[in-house]
């Protein structure tokens, strides 16, 4: 895709012009433009997003619509999604917070990670049986409140027992958490937001920088 | 002295010989046994069940942009503002407590009111009497409104601001209350949920005005919001306002190691906000923790006395226990024993 093409996609995302958007792909894809350019350009928007997020540039608000809407469009145009890896993620225990977990999701997929999100309420059971079954690379669960500590410590405690500890990566993040208990429980990795979930997921699987 | 003496000298600037505490519990019992301040949480009746039902501006199944088209804030059937004051107070009694102990006056202020005016309904069925926010989720339904109609997110910021003046009002009236707080959060751990915009014209706008109804009656003024209230300069803003802010959350503490990183925060925190109380220095994370031992605790408060000091402190647990648990369990009664105990042994 043109460089002109690519840039009126990643504007309407910018913008937040769910509308636009929309019409501005069905017109790409109606004159030939290949659905993985149009997802690069959302990607590359997605990234620039994140970055002035992080910067201070735009709140959060403006962040969680683009991601939305980012999420809206590759389901609904059935865009490309995975190339880096498997990601199932999930709110753990008991708990129904799941903005920063969605977001984390539109941000992983922007990147080239497919998702497996596995919602909210999820029994810790539920993590374990996803590696079993080999459906994920890496575990990503979030927590916003401290009881699902002890949840995300089952989770890794099962995976021992199991012996499916050394077939995934485990990365925690919400509110409730820190690198700290991160290393205190033994997961591989820790993040405080949705772009550091990013960085660390391609760390995880040895692909940073990308 | 009695307890309500120690926190005025407190809020007066004067060096406590120990600083009072704050054991905020939804058992009030239980938080006037083992404080010096009690919480008397003047939310209005009606927009609690918000929480567990949803409210009335939800926008169920439409996206974003539809529902902020549609969304008319006239539907909803305002009470008077005298009603809803009427309504609150009726339901408040503490005399019984404020004999001896400062009492505060918390309303719910309008962010956070109006995040729960839009907030769906929980995907599950909260078990009876449990209504207790950190169990509902709101989806920064109000914060996107701001975004893509900010005429209409102004509309609904600045009616529901309304009753919350009135109420913060009728607060001050109340002989036996000390302080007005509000309650009204603004950031994560990752800083501010909201716009610049949004934080300028309208969040400080208002708070100007509900710390202003407590100072003209002679009433003290305090926040409470969470988050990392370091970024963007916000805790000077907020610390120009209110002459008390709670809890300082600026960061996830669930390890002993985090805590103590947490209170340097604090103590950084305090160069910019040097005429401002601070509500705060009990992580309630680790409260309930039982991988935590008194003794750990024990180096948090000993950690926040020696660098912070007690001049402009109360000792404060960040946030209530959560729902089912209590200040009152072996585990947590021990720490809280442990707190009590540093203190004692820092002022001999």
């Amino acid at each position: 895709m043109g460089n002109k093409a690519s840039a009126d996609i990643g504007e309407k995302l910018e913008e937040l012009d769910l509308r636009g958007l929309k019409a501005a792909i069905k017109e790409k894809l109606a004159t030939g433009v290949p659905p993985d350019d149009i997802k690069k350009s959302l990607s590359k928007k997605m990234a620039e997003i994140g970055k002035k997020y992080v910067d201070g540039e735009i709140y959060l608000p403006r962040a969680l619509i683009a991601s939305e809407i980012f999420e809206e469009v590759l389901e609904e145009f059935d865009l490309p999604e995975g190339g880096l890896g498997k990601v199932a993620i999930g709110v753990v225990g008991p708990q129904i917070h799941e903005v920063g977990k969605n977001m984390v999701a539109a941000w992983l997929r922007s990147a080239g990670f497919e998702v497996l999100d596995l919602g909210i309420l999820v029994p810790p059971e539920r993590f374990i049986e996803v590696v079993r079954e080999g459906k994920a690379d890496i575990l990503a669960m979030s927590a916003r409140l401290s009881p699902a500590i002890y949840a995300m410590s089952w989770v890794l405690r099962g995976l021992e027992k199991e012996g499916l500890r050394k077939n995934v990566k485990v990365i925690i993040g919400g509110t409730a958490v820190s690198k700290e208990i991160a290393k205190e429980m033994g997961a591989d990795s820790y993040a405080s937001d949705f772009m550091k979930a990013v960085d660390e997921c391609r760390k995880l699987i040895g692909k940073e920088g990308g | 002295m009695n307890s309500r003496d120690l926190v005025r000298q407190v809020f007066e600037g004067e060096e406590p010989k120990k600083p009072p505490f704050l054991f905020e519990s939804e058992q009030k019992d239980v938080e006037y046994k083992l404080g010096d301040i009690m919480v008397v949480h003047a939310w209005v009746p009606n927009w609690g069940t918000f929480m567990a039902e949803g409210g009335p501006f939800a926008r169920e199944e439409l996206d974003r942009f539809e529902w902020s088209e549609k969304l008319d804030i006239d539907e909803y059937k305002w009470p008077e503002p005298d009603e809803v004051v009427q309504n609150t107070l009726e339901r408040i009694d503490m005399k019984k407590y404020a004999e001896d102990r400062f009492v505060i006056f918390e309303v719910l202020g309008p962010t956070e009111q109006c995040e729960f005016f839009c907030m769906p309904p929980p995907p599950i069925s909260f078990p009876p009497g449990i209504t207790y926010p950190s169990l509902s989720r709101h989806h920064f339904d109000f914060s996107t409104l701001r975004e893509i109609r900010p005429e209409k997110a102004r509309a609904l910021y600045d009616r529901i601001s309304g009753y919350i003046l009135e109420l913060a009002k009728a607060g001050a009236e109340i002989n036996y209350v000390d302080a007005i707080r509000v309650a009204d959060d603004l950031c994560s751990h990752v800083g501010p949920n909201y716009s610049r915009e949004f934080i300028e014209t309208d969040y400080l706008r208002w708070h100007r005005e509900f710390a202003r109804a407590a100072e003209r009656k002679g009433k003290y003024s305090k926040l409470h919001t969470d988050g990392n209230l370091l970024v963007g300069g916000l805790i000077e803003k907020l610390a120009d306002i209110y002459d008390a802010i709670h809890p300082l959350d600026f960061m996830p503490k669930p390890t002993l190691a985090d805590s103590l990183r947490w209170i340097d925060s604090i103590v950084e925190a305090r160069a910019l906000a040097e005429e401002t109380v601070f509500f705060t220095g009990i992580p309630i994370e680790i409260m309930f923790r039982e991988e935590v031992s008194p003794d750990q605790i024990r180096e948090i408060v000993r950690r926040l006395l020696s660098k912070h000091g007690k001049r402009r402190l109360v000792l404060s647990d960040t946030h209530r226990p959560y729902p089912g648990r209590s200040f009152t369990e072996a585990g947590a009664m021990l720490k809280v024993r442990a707190v009590k105990e540093e203190v004692r042994e820092h002022g001999q």
